[in-house]
């Protein structure tokens, strides 16, 4: 109990407060702009935590990361301009859904759920964070690996058209994921010699590219003049959010699960754990026919997953000193600059810290909702624009986002090319989410590939050897062969229809 | 732009997959392995070819359909295509001269360019282009440390 109070102490200081209200700003405006992700708003705030101490510190990047992750919805819902990848999943729908005046539910539904989801990673950090970190550290390349295909899965059932076309779309991603020296043998591949293409391609410019850009070509090519988005529906940011909580509630939990699960995993983070939540959400719903087409049920289930895996990822960083993705690499520089080990010991030697990051969580998630709201109310008047006047200035904004991510050009030449191929592809209805998600999830998938095959000699029946990745073997070739045996169902009793 | 067909983009996905197994026909494996750098897309390639495969003979039922080729509906409008063009030129424009002008100049040609090239109102698109050229100047710039190229000659803007 003392600890608890000494930790309270700490964390309701103003000065703390204050830091963390500045952050959550900071935060929100960092993941707002494409091109701006949550990793780079925990690095832009380290300067500035050298002068503070641990908590302030600590409360800073967590806050400015939770509130990033979320605000990346907002240009994701209004422009259809994914603000961080992890925001990408469910941008489709989110657009669609302010393109028939529901964007106040849209982002009412990404501002709550991400919250629910954040407080949710919040409370298994601060119960159960030794025990999940263990069974984490014993995933092999293996378990991994089938993890990944797993999520590659995820293409075929976010692609709400013809497999085939969402097959060609992961293949691009896939491809585009091999350029340059990131492989197992660090050998240049596809870069012709350019050192831009060595370093591989750019995820952020690529991203733009595809959503943002391709979005721009597509209005100034539109026949018939853009339908005018109606009003909001005057129900409210939140109103329509407790409609949402209990037709949503299995979607909900499932989310935040499988969010603060991923999360734990060295490796995976936000960006999969959306990925992969909208993909459940759509597999076990109801109305599949209506994802991609301006449905909430995936948004509520992904949102929760990408802002509970944030929490997730500081569970192996706190309980062993393991970044469970880049913020918490980041996270762990930041602690042993200020004398704390991250590790089993830093329960011993300094719970005090710990309790006050976990109270941390807490206020991040809960100052999210009405920084959120003010936010979304803030940035309703750019749908009043005319295109004509909005296309150029989402243009220039998707080339200061693409610069940004490395101040070179080389990202605004990427985010050009990756335009016109996703401008090429929608206008061939291939579809741009399973290309990203190849991207996200290729050099995990060939890292662990290559360590699984030079590991079994070959043998491919290796990797269902352990249980765990045994267990998830067969959960996706099972997966994989659903599709085909409801094909062959559905052929049979047609036949027997006709005779 | 044309609109390709299952057959067209069949062959196009075959096509692509061997031109992606002899790209890396080359990538030598980790030494004493049988893998390396050319697996991925070796793998990637036979996906590739095997999809494309797939895709050419689920079509070939439908085939004199499949083989007509498609003009997207913009392609006809010049007004639209060129609307098209000025997007992409505007990109261009700012690889090319961004950083011998630097961003003030090169974001409000850009800008005011696009805006009359889709038609905005002179006023409306002098405005904005001003407005927005600031905001992103200043917002990136001086909040966000991102170093936008810098004009010598508006220095005194920040």
């Amino acid at each position: 109990m003392l600890i608890l109070e000494q930790a309270a102490a700490l964390v309701f200081d103003p000065y703390v407060l204050a830091v963390i209200l500045a952050s959550a700003v900071f935060g929100m405006l960092v993941g707002a702009i494409p091109g701006l992700t949550a990793t780079m708003a925990t690095a832009l705030l380290v300067p500035m935590t050298f002068f503070m101490d641990p908590v302030p510190a600590i409360a800073a990047i967590v806050t400015a990361t939770a509130m990033a992750i979320f605000a990346g919805d907002i240009p994701a819902a209004l422009l259809r301009m994914p603000g961080t990848p992890a925001n990408a999943a469910y941008v489709d729908d989110a657009y669609k859904m302010t393109q028939t005046g529901r964007g106040d539910e849209a982002l009412g539904a990404a501002l709550v759920f991400s919250a629910i989801g954040g407080l949710f990673g919040a409370i298994v950090l601060m119960t159960v964070s030794p025990t999940l970190a263990e069974i984490a550290l014993k995933f092999s390349s293996e378990e991994y690996f089938w993890l990944v295909l797993l999520g590659l899965s995820c293409a075929v059932f976010v692609n709400p058209g013809s497999p085939t076309r969402g097959l060609i779309s992961l293949l691009i991603g896939l491809f585009v994921a091999t350029i340059g020296m990131e492989n197992p043998s660090g050998e240049p591949r596809f870069s012709f010699g350019n050192l831009e293409l060595m370093a591989g391609i750019q995820f952020i410019p690529a991203m733009i590219g595809l959503f943002a850009v391709s979005e721009v070509l597509r209005t100034v090519t539109a026949t018939s003049p853009r339908k005018k988005i109606p009003r909001a529906d005057g129900q409210g940011i939140f109103r329509t959010q407790w409609k949402n909580l209990k037709q949503y509630p299995v979607q909900t939990v499932r989310g935040s699960v499988t969010g603060t699960a991923l999360g734990i995993l060295p490796g995976a983070g936000a960006d999969i754990a959306a990925w992969i939540s909208y993909a459940i959400s759509k597999r076990f719903s109801k109305q599949k026919a209506k994802f991609g087409t301006g449905h909430v049920e995936g948004l509520v289930e992904a949102g929760a997953s990408n802002n509970s895996a944030v929490s997730g990822a500081w569970i192996p960083a706190l309980v062993f000193g393991i970044p469970g993705d880049s913020i918490t690499a980041i996270v762990i520089g930041v602690l042993y600059i200020k004398g704390i080990n991250p590790g089993p010991t830093i329960f011993i030697n300094d719970p005090q810290t710990v309790y006050a990051i976990f109270m941390v969580f807490i206020l991040a998630n809960l100052i999210m909702l009405p920084l959120g709201w003010l936010a979304i109310r803030g940035a309703r008047p750019i749908l009043s624009i005319p295109p004509s006047t909005l296309m150029p200035m989402i243009l220039i904004f998707c080339i200061v986002g693409s610069f940004a991510i490395a101040n070179s050009v080389a990202g605004i030449v990427m985010m050009l090319i990756f335009g016109l191929i996703g401008f090429f592809m929608e206008e061939n209805d291939i579809p741009i989410a399973p290309a990203i998600l190849g991207m996200v999830l290729g050099p995990m998938l060939e890292q662990n590939f290559i360590t699984s095959m030079i590991k079994a000699d070959g043998d491919i029946f290796r990797f269902f050897e352990r249980p765990i990745a045994g267990g998830l073997g067969v959960f996706t070739i099972l997966i994989w062969l659903f599709p085909l045996a409801m094909l062959l169902l559905r052929r049979r009793k047609a036949a027997r229809f006709a005779t | 732009m044309i609109k390709l067909s299952e057959l067209h983009l069949g062959v196009l996905t075959a096509l692509g997959g061997i031109v992606l197994l002899f790209a890396s026909a080359h990538f030598a494996a980790l030494p004493g392995q049988a893998y390396g750098a050319g697996t991925m897309p070796r793998l990637i390639g036979w996906c590739a070819i095997l999809l494309g495969c797939f895709m050419v003979a689920t079509s070939l039922r439908h085939l004199p359909e499949m083989l007509r080729p498609h003009l997207a509906d913009w392609v006809r409008k010049p007004r639209l295509a060129l609307s098209a063009a000025a997007c992409i030129g505007v990109i261009v424009f700012y690889i090319l001269f961004a950083e011998t002008l630097g961003f003030l100049p090169t974001s409000f040609i850009c800008l005011l360019g696009l805006m009359l090239a889709l038609r905005t109102g002179w006023l409306t698109a002098l405005l904005a282009s001003v407005v927005t050229t600031l905001a992103v100047y200043y917002g990136f710039s001086r909040l966000l440390m991102v170093p936008l190229p810098r004009t010598e000659f508006l220095s005194f803007l920040g």
